[in-house]
């Protein structure tokens, strides 16, 4: 925060210092529950979120969180003072727990955890965590339900209670999350006095909103739109019109199609998360993350759509399908704009929609029931920027340590690495992504029960951007009766599926089993490119062949770039001819 | 007025009035307010010619590159479904 406050009721360094302080309250909440986690989702791929909120439930600071849960939770928040503040009561002790979609939450699994914040007997404030939680009784084992057809399959609803402590809650669990977030703010409100706390509270959402503003207000006027699709069975779109006028952004889902009987819908509040996560990351990502960042912008969502679903269409697949698609839009219109503006055309980079991942459930070799995660999406290419290439492999969240996994689950990695010609070309390449394949080992019932989620459809991958050219697809193979046992029994490295046989089928949303000798093959989505391959600088393209994520073919045909020799060598003279018999050939087809 | 509108198109009121030009050549596509993209040249191609990882969508989609009509800049390039394309032409 290198500005000064602009409405400024507070002294510059006392705001500077206390708006620092309550970020880090934010941040350690969300290493605390990083740290008492108990499922991979917590521990390894940080998917979870931890923030604080005014007394109102406008939000106050998001730690390192996902932009549309610290929205929600916010919902949450005010949905809980409306229930209980007259009925119940909200008093110092409690711990409210909420994961109803038709609510606030996103979907059943993600389960919000909220505490008020008492100082001197007065509400103060509000903290809030969400972490995916493994098993809520839904149809299919990980809380993803791809059999579901209404809500009602998708496990337990609670709309908002008080948590009550039972025999089989583990105290020291409990009191460590609540520990985390309560004790740290009342030291706050000691030392510095609840008006200066509250005074410098207001002054963060003045701050972010009115730096906000000024930034949307010096881009020129628009429309914008996009539309990206969710398969699962049939096709649905996902449809938004950016309207920019002045220092507002509107943003328009009509053009949606009708919800889903399939859980890839998105309740409304998950939309305006979506579209707030959006503006957090690209026009946002340097301002403290509270409400002002969130008070410009208005979602139209028309009702019955799959991007403000009604009771009882399900849910339970949305954060990988209605939302990925919905984050997507969000995200490629505000691209768009931003590319109008010279101040902030260099800050655009092209998006991914989605990726794939897995849930896995069985009995494990240590002889117990588990369900867990397949946190392969966090390994995917990113897209390319307007001055850079992509990532090779890197995501908003995490994924988990091989060995960890291989040593409490019955898994065993076949291989994990970057793909070769994956990466949109252009005049920046897209992220490589990643590839991995994985069987049962050791799996006392000789197989398990995997759950294949994620953005289905082969063209929802990284999008170029300005001409660059899209990633290679994510996808989800299962190979049965692959020769895996017999390649280890002769001491080769089972790392080519090409070599190992069997038969193949790519997995849709769906339920499968994984015995032994078969394969889970996972590609992970490539970023896509930005602008045009035949402008990328030929030595780039000569590292590219050197680190072994471009083809030979590719190299020529798409980059136009002469690359001779077994040990690879540049060759400019003819680079410049390639490149301008490819400008023809673009020229000589019919408009 | 004058802002950029993507990477290699501008609009530009250097003609007088707002129009949409390459920033590569200055080739002008057409006026601010009709589509630029009615005055590129494209191309439709296989799914494959954008790798061979993308053969998997041939049949399904097809691969369109949108180009500067003076200079032969991409601008755009995109997969659309080939079903559309067959009937509806581009
Ligand atoms: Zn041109």
């Amino acid at each position: 925060m290198a500005v000064n406050p602009i409405v400024s009721s507070v002294d510059p360094i006392t705001f500077e210092i206390l708006s620092h302080r309550v970020y880090q309250i934010a941040k350690e909440m969300g290493s605390t529950l990083e740290r008492v986690g108990g499922t991979v989702n917590t521990t390894q791929m940080h998917d979870y979120m931890a923030s604080l909120y005014l007394a109102n439930g406008d939000v106050l600071s998001a730690g390192d969180a996902m932009g549309w849960h610290v929205a929600c939770a916010g919902f949450a928040v005010k949905r809980i003072i409306e229930r209980f503040e007259n009925d119940g009561g909200i008093n110092p002790d409690d711990i409210f727990l909420l994961n109803d979609p038709y609510v606030a939450a996103i979907h059943q699994s993600d389960v919000y955890m909220i505490s008020p914040i008492h100082f001197n007997a007065k509400l103060m404030g509000w903290s809030a965590t969400f972490v995916h939680v493994m098993d809520i009784g839904a149809m299919s084992p990980g809380g993803n339900s791809p059999g579901a057809t209404e809500i009602s399959h998708e496990g337990v609803r609670i709309p908002g209670i008080k948590l009550i402590e039972r025999e089989r809650m583990r105290r020291d669990v409990f009191d460590a999350i609540t520990n985390m977030t309560r004790q740290p703010v009342h030291a706050l409100f000691e030392q510095f006095g609840p008006e200066l706390v509250t005074a410098v509270s207001r002054e963060m959402l003045n701050y972010s909103e009115s730096i906000l503003r000024k930034r949307i207000a010096e881009i020129p006027d628009g429309t914008w739109s996009e539309t990206g699709s969710i398969h699962a069975g049939d096709t649905w779109n996902v449809h938004v019109t950016l309207n920019k006028r002045g220092e507002r952004l509107l943003f328009d889902f009509t053009g949606s199609s009708p919800q889903a009987k399939k859980g890839i819908n998105l309740p409304y509040h998950a939309t305006f998360g979506a579209c707030y996560e959006a503006i957090l990351s690209t026009m946002a990502y340097d301002l403290p993350k509270n409400h002002g960042a969130l008070n410009p912008i208005e979602v139209i969502a028309p009702p019955g759509t799959v991007v403000n679903s009604i009771p009882p269409a399900p849910v339970s697949l949305n954060t990988t399908s209605g939302g990925s698609t919905a984050k997507f839009v969000a995200n490629a219109v505000i691209t768009q704009m931003l590319a109008t503006s010279e101040k902030w055309r260099g800050e655009v980079m092209a998006l991914n929609v989605g990726h794939r991942l897995a849930r896995h459930a069985g009995v494990n070799q240590h002889g117990n029931y588990y369900v867990s995660t397949l946190s392969e999406g966090a390994l995917d290419g990113t897209g390319a920027r307007s001055y850079r290439d992509g990532d090779d492999t890197g995501d908003g969240l995490s994924s988990h340590n091989i060995e960890w996994l291989e040593a409490n689950f019955p898994l065993l990695y076949l291989f994990r690495r970057n793909i070769k010609g994956g990466g949109g070309a252009g005049k920046y390449r897209g992220g490589a992504g990643s590839e991995s394949a994985l069987t049962v080992h050791d799996a006392p019932e000789g197989k398990i029960k995997g759950v294949a989620l994620g953005v289905a459809g082969l063209r929802n991958s990284g999008q170029g951007l300005f001409g660059g050219y899209p990633g290679a697809p994510s996808l989800l193979m299962l190979t049965e009766g692959a020769r895996v046992e017999e390649t280890i029994a002769e001491d080769m490295s089972p790392d080519q599926l090409d070599d190992l046989g069997g038969r193949s089928s790519l997995l849709p949303y769906c339920e499968f089993d994984l015995g032994r000798n078969d394969v889970l093959y996972m590609r992970m989505a490539s970023g896509g490119g930005y602008g045009d391959p035949l402008e990328r600088e030929p030595q780039r393209v000569l590292r590219d062949v050197e680190d072994g994520v471009v083809s030979r073919q590719e190299v020529r045909d798409i980059y136009g770039v002469a690359i001779d020799g077994d040990e690879p060598a540049l060759n400019l003279g003819a680079t410049e001819k390639l490149r301008a018999g490819l400008r023809k050939e673009r020229l000589q087809e019919k408009i | 007025m004058r802002h950029p509108l993507r990477e290699n198109i501008e609009i530009s009121d250097a003609s007088g009035t707002d129009t949409i030009c390459c920033r590569r050549c200055g080739f002008q596509y057409c006026r601010a307010d009709q589509d630029w993209r009615e005055f590129c040249k494209s191309r439709l191609l296989p799914s494959h010619n954008a790798g061979d990882l993308m053969s998997l969508l041939d049949g399904q989609y097809l691969l369109r590159q949108l180009y500067c009509p003076s200079c032969a800049a991409l601008v755009d390039t995109d997969f659309v479904e080939k079903q559309q394309q067959d009937t509806g032409g581009t």
